[in-house]
């Protein structure tokens, strides 16, 4: 393996979760990338701030696995704007990325959370 | 690459807007355009490394990983030499010799034959198995065959050797053809200068015109195109040169001269042509060509008692030229592709080896996070490179196979046959190295993709490692090197068969042909137009011969030595005491010989004596006969003695011949032709060209050739020494697809032993390392040296049995494809079977022998603490 660089890390790190939020976020229209970014950031109040480094890579692999289309359009200011869109695969891939995520977070939450019951027993 | 210089326009577009909407939303918000700008900057980071990662999302990121593995792969592979040079050595042989194979079968059997037309064309084949090795076809059958409809032309062609004297150069003995005028058209190979012959010169008494072949028109004048349309000069005659025929073409073989075939006013039953070729009419198939020459050679052979013992055919001209080798080339296909197999079995032995030494190291990986994919994609890789390094080392060997193989055709590689190493070839290289490397790169790849990171990792010994997993390798590499032994077990089967029927051809020709040298010599009618002359001069010739170094005897006979070519004549006879009604269809083939013949061949007179030149008369000539005349002419009684009276048709009369000895058979025609009957005349009269034989006291008869060149250029400077050549490579030439078929199957058995053993030692080897605290603490509770080693040979020795048995087995049922090729040696021959299987037996236990006296000599201290 190359010597990583730290975005290669971030994107490694996150890119599980971040699929789900774009694929998740795409689910609302199609949207160019600043807009998915802007969407995540006021949806998540302000908490979540994805990354360009992060965020271009994950498109453009989302785009190659089938999960996303995009298009060339005309933005108000007559600029050239590349616009993604969610494919088929893309909504049956959110299905499974938010199951995987319920069931982590649900398992997560148990562990920092044991039920009371059990531990009476 | 333009698509992706596009992609990364467009990802600059992508981000650029990215960026200027990131300013637009801050300045609406209130900040000031350059804040904005500054802010947004550092937002979005360094747009470098956002593109490069964002690119490697792109398509072309598995070809840089693939890369980057590959790069990987070379450093592992230079770190351990050893295992990386046996690996490669593997598969370069493997890979050399069915890239070899394969441009034979490609070049022989495949490429499209040198003449434009060879599509459509139907060579006609007519033969007398009762006249052996009868080459020439008579115009009555010819004729028949003219008759049939599904053939549009027919042209044929008779062999001749044309001597092309003249002022420019000494004499020469060419091989060429009298041809038909459509012989050319029909093959459609065009001249490269000049024109083909026209059917106007067909005729008797038209101009004498020739075509010569390129590479005799380079020699011997010069490549000069200015040849066209003057004369040169051919037995002495003018001939004027016509045309020039383009480089590598020779119809028939071995032809470079073409003059026009003046049909001759023979009678129509006179063996004359050598060949016939037809082109089959518009819209007809072989199939039906070949059904209406079978049933007009049925209606001739009903009306003319002559044919009734002929074989006829229709073959298309491919099979014609190659059909012979199309058995020996796919058996040779056969035992390259189980060489091939054995090559695999070692490098995924040692793959295997090395997986079990590094299960820790991929361990390490996975612990780190690399996906079980990545690990198969790494171990994959590394068989890759392996591959192709084998597979380029494996191009010289075939470079080097491919040479073997054009040494092996006795008379130079025929001008139909192209044995090169081209794209198709290389693209079969790239074929096989992609295979071989998957073949034995999936078990080690699948077993890399089960590592368990925790199980690897907490074995500090490499002993502990489950040993069920232990178990189960090392049986996955018995049973490779199992296969490996087994598959030695056929093809050493198989070459011993060949070499074995090779053997018996030899022995079966009764002469011994170590030793011998012969000469033809034609003498020219101007000059020698006397048999005063001619005898003188063979006379001075042959005390000149006697007098060569190393020669123990010489004598001569009118026709070729044995194996080389037509014999001599067909005689009717009668012996003095048949009537001819009685003698009717009694025949022998007759040569005439001087004293001394058999002498030089070693061929030992049973009864009676040789023929002497006092056996001279006018009133009686004297011959010898061989044994299979004599018992068939003398049932029970002796020859020698009797007369026979040959009977040269009606009216003819010709002096009885006394037989004084008979001869121990011996083949003039090597097998499968049968002994004929045959009777050895002395020579009464001398002919315009003898054979002279000399039986020498050299390992290397040969090597009086230029001596004998000298001695006659010294006689007479316009003679050519035609066919000087050893007995020893007419015999070679006679068996040389036997040879071949040997000496190939011979090489690969040769190498497959040698790889599997390698595999046996191999496995040993590493066995015994693996085990090597076990047998220490089996020394140290009291087992002696000698129990260790009777160990790891009794592993050897099982491995080995169950392959050699599983080989007898498989080649018991494989040695039948040989039945046709083999003679007088059966398929099961038991001789064969059992020296394959014990011969391999004690090989292999020699194998094993290394690594077992590496194990009696263990230590059992070191070897318990062995890590």
């Amino acid at each position: 393996m190359p010597k990583g660089t730290p975005y290669q890390n971030r994107i490694e790190l996150l890119q599980g979760t971040l699929d789900l939020l774009i694929l998740q976020t795409l689910r609302w229209g199609p949207m160019h990338g600043y807009g998915i970014t802007q969407m995540i950031r006021t949806n998540s109040g302000e908490r979540l701030q994805v990354d360009t480094g992060s965020l271009y890579p994950a498109l453009h692999r989302l785009e190659r696995q089938g999960w996303l289309a995009f298009e060339w359009k005309r933005s108000e200011n007559n600029q050239r704007t590349k616009v993604y869109r969610l494919t088929a695969a893309g909504r049956k891939q959110l299905a499974v990325e938010r199951s995987r995520w319920e069931e982590l977070s649900a398992a997560i939450g148990g562990i920092l959370n044991p039920p009371a019951e059990e531990v009476g027993v | 690459m333009k698509w992706w210089r596009r992609r990364e326009q467009e990802l600059d577009e992508e981000l650029e807007a990215h960026f200027r909407m990131a300013i637009a939303d801050r300045i609406a918000r209130g900040e000031s355009p350059e804040q904005a700008a500054a802010a947004a900057r550092r937002e979005f980071g360094n747009v470098t490394v956002i593109k490069e990662v964002t690119r490697a999302k792109w398509s072309w990121a598995w070809l840089e990983r693939l890369l980057q593995d590959l790069a990987l792969a070379l450093r592992t592979l230079r770190r351990t030499p050893r295992f990386t040079v046996a690996a490669v050595l593997c598969i370069a042989v493997g890979t050399g010799a069915t890239t070899t194979i394969f441009s034979a079968l490609h070049g022989i059997l495949l490429r499209p034959l040198p003449y434009p037309n060879a599509d459509g064309l139907v060579v006609l084949r007519a033969r007398n198995p009762g006249m052996g090795a009868q080459v020439e076809i008579t115009e009555e059958v010819i004729t028949t065959w003219r008759r049939a409809r599904t053939l549009s032309t027919v042209g044929t062609w008779r062999k001749e050797v044309f001597d092309l004297t003249g002022p420019e150069d000494l004499p020469e003995r060419i091989t060429g053809a009298l041809v038909a005028a459509n012989l050319f058209p029909l093959l459609g190979t065009r001249p490269l200068h000049g024109r083909w012959l026209e059917s106007s010169e067909e005729h008797k008494g038209s101009s004498d015109v020739v075509l010569l072949g390129h590479d005799l028109w380079q020699r011997r004048y010069g490549g000069d195109a200015g040849l066209v349309g003057r004369t040169i000069s051919v037995f002495g005659r003018s001939f004027r040169v016509v045309g020039i025929m383009p480089r590598g073409f020779s119809f028939p073989e071995g032809a470079s001269v073409w003059i026009p075939l003046v049909p001759p006013q023979l009678p129509p039953d006179v063996l004359y042509y050598s060949g016939v070729i037809g082109k089959l009419g518009p819209g007809n198939t072989l199939a039906q060509a070949q059904a209406e020459v079978a049933g007009l050679m049925r209606e001739l052979t009903a009306r003319s008692n002559a044919y009734n013992k002929w074989i006829f055919d229709a073959v298309t001209l491919r099979d014609h030229l190659v059909g012979p080798l199309r058995r020996p080339i796919l058996i040779f296909q056969v035992a390259t592709l189980m060489v091939l197999l054995i090559a695999c079995g070692n490098v995924a032995a040692l793959m295997l080896a090395r997986g079990a030494a590094r299960g820790r190291e991929l361990a390490v990986r996975a612990a780190l996070g690399a996906g079980r994919s990545r690990l198969v994609a790494h171990v994959l890789v590394e068989c890759l490179a392996l591959s192709m390094l084998g597979g380029i080392a494996g191009l010289v060997v075939a470079a080097l196979g491919v040479k073997l193989l054009t040494l092996a055709f006795p008379d130079g590689v025929p001008s139909y046959i192209d044995l090169s190493i081209r794209t198709p070839e290389l693209a079969v290289t790239l074929v096989i190295t992609l295979v071989a490397a998957s073949a034995f790169g999936i078990v080690p790849g699948l077993r890399a993709g089960r590592t368990r990171s925790v199980i690897a990792l907490n074995s500090t010994a490499r002993t502990q490692s489950s040993l069920g997993g232990l178990l189960e390798r090392t049986r996955a590499r018995d049973l490779l090197v199992g296969v490996e032994i087994a598959v030695s077990v056929v093809l050493m089967v198989g070459a011993v068969l060949l070499m074995r029927s090779h053997a018996r051809l030899q022995q079966s020709l009764g002469f011994d042909a170590g030793g011998v040298v012969s000469v033809r010599v034609r003498l020219p009618s101007q000059k020698y137009a006397t048999d005063e002359r001619q005898a003188a001069f063979y006379g001075m010739l042959q005390d000149k011969l006697r007098a060569l170094p190393g020669v123990e005897s010489v004598s001569s006979a009118v026709g070729p030595v044995p194996l080389d070519g037509t014999i001599g004549g067909k005689w009717n006879f009668r012996t003095e005491d048949q009537s001819p009604s009685a003698a009717a269809g009694q025949f022998t083939m007759v040569h005439a010989i001087a004293p001394g013949y058999m002498q030089a061949l070693h061929i030992p007179i049973v009864r009676g004596r040789d023929v002497a030149l006092t056996d001279r008369s006018p009133a009686e000539d004297a011959a010898i006969v061989n044994q299979t005349f004599a018992s068939r002419y003398f049932a029970g009684a002796d020859a020698v003695g009797r007369r026979v009276i040959p009977d040269f048709g009606k009216g003819s009369t010709a002096p009885p011949i006394r037989i004084v000895g008979v001869v121990k058979d011996f083949r003039h025609e090597r097998p499968p032709a049968e002994l004929m009957p045959a009777i050895y005349v002395l020579r009464a009269m001398t002919f315009p060209s003898e054979t002279f034989v000399l039986r020498t006291r050299l390992s290397d008869a040969g090597s009086l050739a230029p001596a004998i060149r000298a001695l006659m250029r010294e006689l007479d400077p316009t003679l050519v020494a035609d066919r000087l050549q050893t007995q020893t490579q007419v015999v070679e030439r006679a068996f040389w697809r036997e040879r071949l078929q040997g000496n190939v199957v011979g090489v690969f058995a040769a190498v497959a032993l040698l790889l599997a053993l390698f595999g046996m030692y191999g496995v040993l080897s590493y066995a015994v390392a693996q085990r090597t605290p076990e047998l220490g603490i089996r020394l140290a509770v009291g087992a002696s040296s000698n129990q260790l080693l009777g160990l790891v040979l009794a592993q050897g020795a099982r491995v080995a049995l169950i392959g050699i048995v599983a080989g007898i087995v498989a080649a018991l049922a494989l040695s039948r494809v040989l039945i046709g090729l083999l003679y007088d040696v059966q398929p099961a021959d038991p001789v064969t079977f059992v020296g394959v299987a014990v011969a391999l037996l004690i090989v292999a236990l020699l194998a094993a022998l290394l690594p077992a006296l590496r194990a009696a000599r263990l230590d059992p201290l070191t070897a318990i603490r062995w890590n």
